[in-house]
Formats: C-alpha cells, sequence, structure tokens
C-alpha cells in the first residue's frame, strides 16, 4: 500500500483516460427481475450491481414493527466472484457497515408513515466491484423502491469524489481509491436539496473539500438525469410497441 | 405505428421529485409532496387534474385499505376470534368470526380452522381501518361470501378503476364480449367466474393490455378489438 503509483497521465488525465471532473459511462435498466417487487440494474465503469426491493409486508417478529412507519432492512452484499480474488460470501464487518450507512441515506427518502407496523427489504448484490460500489448500489436500489411503487420523497442519486495526485477527482475507480489520497461518497437528493450520506476516508484541506462538494452535487444530478431516463424508459410502451 | 403517433397517445409519465405544480393554482391530493408552494410527484405514475385538484395516479402500487371497498381475501390462518386475511396490501385484514355469517355459530360444535380453511378466498367489505391495527372485514352483505368456483387473476391496485372503466363501461365491455360475469375488488384481485381456459387466458390478456396501457388514450376501443379479434 506504501508504494507510490501515479493516478494521473502526462496530457492530465486520469489513468482510465477520464478528466478529473467526469463521470464513468452509467448504464442503468430498470424492472430487471420478475420475482422482486421492485428492482433494478447499474453499470458503472467495471462495476455491475443488483438491486431489489421486496415489500412493505407485514413485519415478523411481530415485535420488530413499529407502531407509526415501516422498518427498512437492507442488505449489501458482494458476490464472492465480484473482487479480483475470491471473497468470503459470509457479511465482513464493510458490508454490515454499508448495509447500514445505505439504509440511513434511504430512510429519509421512503415515505415511511405511509405504512405502518410493516417492513421494506432492501438487497444490493455487487456482482462486479471496482470502487464506488456503495454508491453505484444506493443509486440502484432508489430505482428498485421506485419500480415497486413505493412513495419517495424524489430519487437520490450518488457518488464519490476525492483526491489523488493533490487534484480534487469525482467517481473514483477502484486504483483510486485505493492509492488516492482521499475519498469522500455523498448522497443528494435534488428534490429536498440535501445530503444523505456523507462520509469521508483520508486527508483534504477545508478549500478541497468544498470544491469535492460542488463537485459531487454537479455528478449526482448527471446521474439523476440518467435514473430519471431509466425509470421512464421502464414505464414507457412506445419502445416495447415500436 | 410510428413512434410519433405512439408518443402522443400517450401521457406523459412523471417520477418521484418531478415538479408537478404549484399550491397557488392547485391543490395536493394522491401521491403529491409540497415542499412550500411547490408540489412533486412521490411515484410513478401520470398527473390527473380534477378542478383545483392535482393527483398523481400511481402505475404500481399497494392496495390501501379503505372502509367501503370490496375486496377479494384469501384467508391465511384463523385464530382465536376470527381469521387474518391476506387482502393484497401490506396489511393482514381480520376477520372476526361475528363478521362471518348473519348465522350464529356454536364454537363448541365446529372449530375455527374448520369453517373457514386457509386458501379459503372469499369476498368482502373493509369495515374498519385503523392505524393501530389490521384493517376488519365482513363477509356479511349481498353478493359477499366464500368463492367456490371461478379463477383468481391479479392486476396492479391502481389500474382497477382503468379496467372497470367510467361508470363502469370497460367492465361491460369484457363481460359482454366473453359472456362470462367478472367480480373485481379493489385491492386488484379479480374473480373469471369460468374455469374455460380460453375464456380465462382471453381475460388474462385483456388485464395484461389495461396493466400497460393504462396510461395511453384510447384503451378501451383496444380492449375491443383485442375482444373480437380486430387489428387497430
Amino acid at each position: 500500500m506504501n508504494e507510490k503509483i501515479s493516478l494521473f497521465k502526462e496530457n492530465g488525465k486520469r489513468i482510465d483516460d477520464r478528466a478529473p471532473d467526469e463521470l464513468r459511462p452509467i448504464k442503468i435498466k430498470v424492472g430487471v427481475l420478475s420475482n422482486a417487487q421492485g428492482s433494478a440494474y447499474i453499470e458503472q465503469g467495471k462495476n455491475k450491481i443488483l438491486a431489489a426491493v421486496y415489500g412493505p409486508k407485514e413485519a415478523l417478529p411481530k415485535h420488530i414493527s413499529l407502531p407509526d412507519r415501516c422498518i427498512l432492512r437492507c442488505r449489501y452484499h458482494m458476490a464472492p466472484f465480484s473482487t479480483p480474488e475470491r471473497k468470503s460470501p459470509a457479511p465482513s464487518r464493510r458490508e454490515i457497515e454499508l448495509s447500514m450507512i445505505i439504509r440511513n441515506a434511504l430512510e429519509s427518502l421512503v415515505m415511511t408513515s405511509l405504512f405502518p407496523r410493516t417492513v421494506i427489504d432492501i438487497f444490493i448484490e455487487v456482482l462486479q466491484a471496482d470502487g464506488g460500489t456503495r454508491c453505484a448500489g444506493l443509486t440502484a436500489a432508489v430505482l428498485a423502491l421506485a419500480d415497486a411503487g413505493i412513495p419517495l420523497r424524489g430519487l437520490t442519486a450518488a457518488c464519490a469524489v476525492g483526491k489523488a495526485d493533490g487534484k480534487v477527482i469525482v467517481d473514483l475507480n477502484d486504483l483510486e481509491d485505493k492509492y488516492g489520497e482521499a475519498d469522500m461518497p455523498i448522497a443528494y437528493n435534488p428534490t429536498l436539496d440535501g445530503i444523505t450520506l456523507l462520509q469521508m476516508d483520508g486527508i483534504m484541506s477545508k478549500e478541497e473539500i468544498e470544491q469535492a462538494l460542488s463537485l459531487a452535487i454537479t455528478a449526482t444530478q448527471k446521474i439523476h438525469k440518467i435514473q430519471v431516463e431509466a425509470l421512464k424508459d421502464r414505464f414507457s410502451v412506445t419502445k416495447r410497441e415500436v | 405505428m410510428s413512434q410519433s403517433n405512439e408518443q402522443q397517445r400517450q401521457r406523459p409519465i412523471v417520477v418521484p421529485g418531478e415538479p408537478v405544480g404549484e399550491s397557488r393554482f392547485y391543490h395536493p391530493g394522491m401521491n403529491i409532496l409540497k415542499i412550500s408552494d411547490r408540489m412533486f410527484s412521490t411515484t410513478v405514475g401520470i398527473v390527473r387534474v380534477e378542478g383545483k385538484r392535482l393527483d398523481v395516479i400511481s402505475l404500481k402500487s399497494f392496495y390501501q385499505p379503505k372502509v367501503g371497498d370490496l375486496v377479494i381475501g384469501i384467508v391465511k390462518e384463523p385464530n382465536i376470534a376470527g381469521w387474518t386475511v391476506d387482502i393484497n396490501s401490506p396489511f393482514l385484514a381480520f376477520l372476526p368470526l361475528s363478521e362471518y355469517s348473519e348465522k350464529r355459530i356454536r364454537l363448541t360444535k365446529d372449530s375455527i380452522g374448520r369453517i373457514l380453511e386457509t386458501e379459503t378466498v372469499i369476498t368482502g367489505v373493509i369495515k374498519d381501518v385503523s392505524i393501530f391495527s389490521s384493517p376488519v372485514i365482513t363477509m356479511k352483505g349481498k353478493g359477499l361470501g366464500v368463492v367456490s368456483n371461478g379463477t383468481l387473476l391479479n392486476i396492479t391496485a391502481s389500474k382497477v378503476p382503468r379496467l372497470i372503466g367510467k361508470k363502469g363501461s370497460m367492465l361491460s365491455v369484457i363481460e359482454r364480449a366473453t359472456g362470462v360475469k367478472l367480480t373485481v375488488g379493489q385491492n386488484g384481485r379479480i374473480i373469471v367466474h369460468t374455469e374455460d381456459s380460453n375464456i380465462v387466458a382471453k381475460i388474462r390478456e385483456v388485464i395484461g393490455m389495461v396493466e400497460r396501457e393504462s396510461h395511453m388514450y384510447g384503451l378501451t376501443e383496444r380492449v375491443e378489438a383485442l375482444l373480437v379479434g380486430r387489428k387497430m
């Protein structure tokens, strides 16, 4: 981990030929699983992630239910084949933490008071990982919730920002995540104009954080547009009939 | 059919967070989130304006029980005072013994589990809804009771009004063309009163069409064409 890797090329581009504020190519498809109530699939660069939603349904065992709202249960999981070396399928400390922070980010989005005494299960399955899976997973989970017909306070999009070779960059890939100087995943809801997830790992100055926040909001707004298109595409019959 | 013609026939779809109006012009109705004077959709749906009221009709939603709704339920399990009934909603309903029938039941002679067995299909009416407990249904009333024959089909609950149509127009078109009576529950369950597989397949096709194309104009005409085998 201590070896120094240059994350920028001589022409000023990043190692995958992106500009510092450029996102990786994103492809989203909604409604990919027929057995789930709502589902979505996202490809962001080399990341491949599936999200599925079940519920709202009766909360069992009954003592976990809340009288005034529904409970969200979230499982973020990386498939054993998602990483270059086999990953144990048992939930790791990191996966448990990410499940919790994604659940917290979604709790402000879902109108939980409409379904008291029930539970909504959200599953995020990382099929192939290349950095920024919590953000891509959250982006897909929001679409799976909308696909399931669950009322939401807008669509949240997430993207990581960070610092590599002294420059603030957007949408970090695996190498930039590992060898960069900082990583800051952010989820932003344009409807509420609010941040629902913010973590940070590494060191950045106050000015760099401000710059990173502004870049993250611009990036999440771009992802939000792709989310809206994917969702409308799912429910539009035009393409299917032509 | 060209894509532009299709787009003209299709009502615009809104998604959660999409602005749909301002509160100085409209009153917020179903599936609307009001932030200061702006109104946003909370679900994927189509906008409906009736007078000053603005609603978003969801394209996919759950059945929210309302008092007086006719529902088709499936008995899940008996308990000490009645039965738990699945009404195709996030909430399981409760059918109390006292709401089972006008006749008096002697529990010394019969157990609750034998009066209504699990997986029995029933038609009932929502009698009471509370945020603190399960919705209560009753089987007392004309046309309510145990369904002994027929085929059970499903549709998204928010599309039930579209299946019934204005003053029952769509439903009567289907019933006239197939010669079969349908019981449509507000909870998105439909009983087709026949076991003829050809007719059931036809009606299933019609329901699929209503489910897919509820946000498009001229649906009743297309359903009629499908039932008589005419191309549109």
